[in-house]
């Protein structure tokens, strides 16, 4: 790392040289020395009182190849003071690619690929004197291209359970100065394309000034739904300027091993269950039953038809209330029991009736 | 054995042809060729319109009220000319036993009419609607200092219009907010209009069953063994007449009693000549119904006339039989039919049969002919998407369409799409990428997008400069065209591959490379081919199920040349060779899940040598359901990012990490509990930073009677204490609760500690509720008190508040 801050320093030196005497400009190649449109993002310093009529040529070169790319622009009025170029310069400005490899691929991308950099700034009198050189100023960088922006965690389209799930990433190389994360959650509706959802709801995240490649779900902010789905993305930026979007990942909050809700409707009284055909179990037998005594345990037993020699045991209590009871005899863990089996319940109604129920063990499967 | 040989051609129709055009084709090929069918038909439609009963003769014809009526159907629901049409089929079909497949069709449909009215009448009843879905309005503010938006309120409305009968969505979307930095509101309105082709569709099935019997427009209504039994007997008192008409009283009454329609059916030709032979009244022998009638036989005689009419009668049965043996074989070839296709109510619900169903039955114009065939139509501000190399998770304002007829997918669009400049972006003013384009892209082959195919995918796309809102989208001005094939094959059983290549191809305006003076080429789609290797990209992806071995697997291949631009495919990645693997078992029941995935991403970024990126990553995931109420889960994983190169060669990134949770629900003290824990440790190496993260979430619930009470404590601590952020502690309690019938709350406790940085302690209430059933209103606000604060927060705000009211209309 020590290596990479001093080529940083040593980076940062190498801006400031060759500066023509009355202009100047200020370039950051770090950002913009990474793309030709960055490049017209440089600034211009301009003289202190007179105005003049120039146009621009900007020159970069490789050491590994000589010219990269040269672009003239239209001429343009040089105000006073530091100011960004006229907007409206860059679309009629004429570009000029080397022959070498490094071109091909900037002029196929607009981007510049690893190299070191000479990034030189021009000012072409274009006012009586014509083609007259008024101020020069060059940059040196070497500059590495940045890496994906790889989300890591929540794994694209996983289901989680943490309703406040910390976010992961990886971060962008090289370091930028002043580069940092803004993280974005949205919910996904229905039917929702994920580009829509980042636009359409309001975020549940929108946060800035992100150091690490990590975020602790906002404490703040209201948790995340069971059973929805969401969707997220991180921009690098520095300053106001998008670096690079992440892809987006989309994932769900559902907790797996949450219980489902037993509905009223699955459970049939007894009584009726024992006059109809064989009762399919999945996991479990229910039925209702009427207590018109004091709480009790209920007083059952179960056995086997297809295998009637296996002793069934180790079933569990079961609690009577006064009234009406809707009773759950889990087997689902019972080893006695197997699937597509069938078997016999024998109930002893707290009146002293007894009551059978023949069923079809299914064991429940994921 | 015949009628199983006569059905063989028509199944071989089954096979080749999409099952719901074979269907048509079948059903009207037997009415077209089966004058049982077709006599059964037209004497059912003869009788409707007439009140009476004509008997039906051989290639009966309709009367001419039912005629009538049948011209005004077709005219009313299919158009004067194709009115023509049908009157001069329908001409021709008089002089012969045969119609048309295309009268057959008609026919068919007029048969199958519920009553006299067309649905003509409906659908101009039901043309035009308009139905307001949902009104929905939200408000917040939060005072994190890194928020993006610091107060917002937006409004959603949707609404469906029908026009025509062509049900459209619309989504109206407004929001406005103000940033951490600005009073001033900032707002943005989206728009979207949709074809709603369920909506669609159900309409048409709809005006279908409204003015349909499709049981009977698949002949599913005749009982074709007494339409061939009360033909038969129609057809023999014919025979009789005519009988009559050449054979002495006596005689014909001998014919007359000859054979019952029963014996028609059942008896074969020789058993029918043997009751011929056997009757007394007419003395015939064999050799009279043999050979040369005239060689041997006087033709005045008496004799030579019985003989005479005696041959008539058998060649007339012998063609009756055929035509009925042609009936009851129909009847096999609907019940094949029907076994082929599923029965009658599935043909109903097949969604090909219906589309197939409504261009055959009602009256459509162009555009509802067309939107038959649309999987999707969208205006406005949208998400488009197709295969890979081609346009992908694409967010722009613009129309976009898909087709699918009979194995041809076609999608086109066009529109504008930009980096910044929404809302969510308000922060942003450029970005390194082109700030926006206009995109024009089409796809289009066989097959459906996500079911095996072949397609040809095209995307042609400019630069625009032009400034939204705060973000400035100018750059050079410049033309990009991508082409690219994909293509996905099914592996059955095993799963499915999916392969493409894509090429693009970059051209800036006013461009001139070298010392030639001449520009090149502005137009991108001339050169195409232009440095192919560097902008080339190809990619393979299979994936699948090995059911058998509980196994699921996926393999990824994917190369891009360091110059492969493609603006209508964000995500896509350039000068970077990606492979990866996952794969996932289960054993024993599902109860033990194994998975491992890797993904390594190796990205070329100079032109002359191999300095890049090296991106790896592992992943191993277990699971392991101890019991019904627990389960276990693990998870090691590691990833890095490393550069490459002749001057800078180090690990930039690491990660590693690992964590185990368990999941525990159950009884305890008779109180339904639930509980999560997850601990984890966690290596993390940013240059120059190290740290060592150690987690711990716990969450536990318990129900209290109809009350729920969680308690949630999450602790994280850089043990090398270098993270900013490594040192945070939080505790939070919630108890759930319901207000009378309607208000349903949950009130709170919280406690932060970020070591050094913040420490706050406050109260969560959330509060919702559906009023006048339509209405839901949710309300949230988390309130904390600072106990301490420092510049370095950005992260932790304390007043975060939130409204929403939810509004459905007629639903």
């Amino acid at each position: 790392m020590k290596r990479l801050t001093y080529l940083i320093i040593g980076c940062l030196l190498l801006m400031f040289t060759q500066a023509a005497a009355q202009v100047s400009f200020v370039f950051l190649p770090e950002v913009q020395g990474r793309t030709m449109d960055g490049l017209f993002q440089a600034r211009i310093a301009g003289p202190a009182s007179q105005r003049m009529v120039a146009s621009l040529r900007i020159t970069v070169t490789a050491a590994k190849e000589g010219q990269v790319v040269t672009i003239k622009t239209k001429p343009f009025e040089v105000k006073p003071g530091v100011n960004p170029l006229p907007p409206g310069l860059i679309a009629g400005a004429g570009i000029n690619f080397g022959n070498g490899k490094i071109a091909a691929v900037v002029r196929q991308s607009g981007f510049f690929t690893e190299g070191d950099y000479e990034y030189c700034f021009e000012l072409v009198d274009e006012n009586g004197h014509s083609g007259e050189s008024l101020a020069m100023q060059c940059f040196d960088y070497y500059l590495q291209p940045f890496s994906p922006l790889i989300l890591t965690s929540p794994a694209d389209e996983d289901a989680i359970c943490d309703k406040r799930p910390s976010l992961y990433w990886q971060p962008l190389l090289p370091a930028v100065p002043g580069m940092q994360y803004r993280l974005i959650l949205t919910e996904l509706k229905q039917g929702q394309a994920k580009a829509e959802a980042l636009r359409y709801n309001f975020p549940v995240i929108n946060q800035q000034y992100i150091n690490m490649p990590m975020l602790f779900f906002p404490p703040s902010a209201r948790a995340l739904e069971e059973g929805h789905e969401y969707v997220w993305q991180v921009t690098a930026y520095r300053g106001d300027m998008i670096l690079v979007n992440s892809e987006m990942w989309s994932f769900k909050v559902k907790c797996e091993d949450s219980a489902k809700p037993v509905t009223p409707e699955s459970f049939r009284d007894i009584k009726d269950l024992e006059k109809g055909n064989f009762y399919v179990a999945r996991g479990k037998v229910m039925f209702a039953l009427q207590n018109i005594y004091a709480k009790t345990t209920l007083q059952y037993h179960i056995t086997g038809i297809t295998d009637p020699k296996k002793a069934i045991k180790k079933l569990p209590e079961v609690k009577l209330e006064h009234g009406n009871n809707h009773v759950v005899i889990d087997i689902s863990e019972n080893r006695a029991f197997v699937d597509g089996y069938y078997y016999q319940l024998t109930v002893k109604l707290p009146d002293g009736e007894e009551k059978q129920l023949r069923f079809l063990y299914k064991s429940e499967t994921e | 054995m015949s009628n199983s040989l006569r059905t063989v051609p028509l199944l071989f129709f089954i096979i080749l042809l999409p099952a719901a055009a074979v269907a048509q084709q079948v059903y009207n090929t037997l009415l077209r060729t089966n004058p049982v069918l077709q006599t059964a038909l037209i004497d059912s439609l003869n009788s409707k319109a007439a009140g009476i009963s004509h008997p039906g003769k051989l290639g009966a014809h309709l009367n001419d009220t039912a005629r009538q009526l049948f011209y005004k159907h077709v005219n009313a629901v299919y158009g004067p000319r194709q009115l023509q049409q049908l009157s001069r089929s329908y001409g021709m079909f008089g002089d012969s036993a045969k119609i048309s497949s295309y009268v057959a069709g008609k026919l068919r449909g007029f048969y199958a009419l519920r009553n006299e009215v067309d649905a003509t009448a409906f659908m101009k009843a039901g043309a035009y609607s308009n139905r307001f879905k949902l009104l929905s309005g939200s408000a917040f503010y939060d005072n994190t200092p890194g928020a993006v938006l610091k107060s917002g309120m937006g409004v959603q409305l949707e609404d469906m219009v029908v026009i025509g009968n062509i049900p459209v969505n619309i989504v109206y979307n407004s929001l406005a907010g103000t940033s951490p930095f600005d009073k001033a509101l900032m707002g943005q309105q989206l728009k979207k209009f949709s074809f709603d082709k369920e909506a669609y569709m159900q309409r048409m099935n709809g005006y279908l069953d409204k003015t349909y019997d499709l049981r009977k427009y698949f002949l599913g209504d005749i009982d074709v063994t007494s339409a061939v039994k009360s033909f038969a007997s129609q057809q023999l008192t014919d025979i009789q007449d005519e009988m009559k008409a050449i054979a002495d009283p006596l005689q014909a009454s001998a014919f007359n009693h000859l054979t019952s329609p029963e014996q028609l059916i059942y008896l074969d030709s020789s058993q029918i000549k043997q009751l011929l032979l056997n009757d007394k009244t007419l003395q015939l022998t064999e050799a009279d119904l043999k050979g040369d009638m005239r060689s041997g036989m006087d033709s005045i005689s008496a004799h030579g006339k019985t003989v005479m009419a005696a041959r008539h009668y058998l060649g007339r049965i012998e063609t009756l039989k055929a035509s009925v043996a042609q009936g009851l074989q129909a009847r096999q070839t609907l019940s094949a039919q029907h076994q082929a296709t599923g029965s009658i109510q599935q043909q109903v619900n097949d969604p090909e049969t219906q589309k197939n169903n409504i261009k055959e039955l009602l009256p459509l114009n162009f555009l509802q002919r067309l939107l038959l065939q649309a999987k999707s139509l969208n205006l406005g501000n949208i998400a488009a998407s197709g295969s890979k190399g081609g346009v992908q998770d694409l967010f722009m304002s613009g129309v976009q369409g898909s087709f699918l007829n009979k194995g041809n997918f076609l999608m086109m669009g066009l529109g504008t799409t930009r980096q910044g400049g929404d809302l969510k972006d308000q922060s942003f003013n450029s970005s390194l990428d082109p700030g926006a384009y206009s995109m024009q892209f089409l796809q289009m082959g066989k097959g459906d997008i996500n079911a095996p195919h072949s397609h040809v995918a095209l995307m042609n796309a400019n630069t625009k400069n032009k400034d939204y809102r705060q973000f400035n989208a100018s750059s050079l001005k410049r033309n990009i065209f991508v082409g690219a094939f994909s293509e996905k094959i099914d592996l059955g059983e095993y799963g499915s591959i999916t392969a493409d290549i894509s090429k693009s191809n970059n051209e800036f305006n006013n461009a001139a490379t070298g010392n030639s003076a001449a520009l090149s080429s502005k137009t991108a789609a001339f050169t195409l081919l232009n440095d192919f290797w560097q902008t080339v990209s190809v990619g393979m992806d299979y994936s699948g199920e090995w059911k058998a071995q509980q196994l699921s697997q996926r393999v990824y291949f994917n190369y891009s040349g360091l110059a492969y631009t493609n603006p209508g495919s964000p995500g896509g990645s350039r000068g970077t060779v990606r492979y990866g693997l996952n794969v996932r078992r289960y054993w024993n029941k599902r109860k033990v899940m194994v998975g491992f995935r890797t993904d390594m991403q190796d990205m070329n970024t100079s032109a002359t040598d191999a300095s890049g990126w090296r991106n790896r990553q592992y992943t191993l995931d277990t699971r392991i359901k101890v019991k019904k109420n627990f389960s276990l889960s693990a998870r090691m994983g590691q990833s890095t990012m490393k550069s490459t190169g002749e001057r800078l060669s180090e690990t930039g990134y690491l990660n590693r990490q690992i964590s185990v949770s368990s999941q525990l629900s159950g009884k305890l003290f008779s109180l339904t509990q639930n509980n999560n824990v997850s601990f984890g440790l966690q290596q993390m190496d940013i240059l120059p930073m190290k740290s060592l993260l150690v987690n711990l979430n716990v969450n536990h619930s318990m129900v209290i009677s109809s009350h729920v009470l969680t308690v949630s404590l999450f602790y994280n601590k850089d043990v090398k204490d270098q993270a900013l952020y490594g040192n945070l502690f939080t505790a939070e309690t919630g108890w759930s609760y319901q207000l009378g019938k309607i208000w349903s709350c949950t009130s709170g406790i919280n406690y932060l500690d970020n070591k050094d940085v913040v420490r706050q302690v406050g109260i969560r209430q959330t509060v919702s509720a559906s009023l006048m059933e339509r209405l839901q209103v949710s309300v949230y606000a988390d309130c904390r008190k600072q106990l301490m604060n420092t510049p370095q927060n950005y992260l932790f705000g304390n007043i975060s508040t939130q409204l929403a009211l939810n509004y459905q209309l007629n639903r």
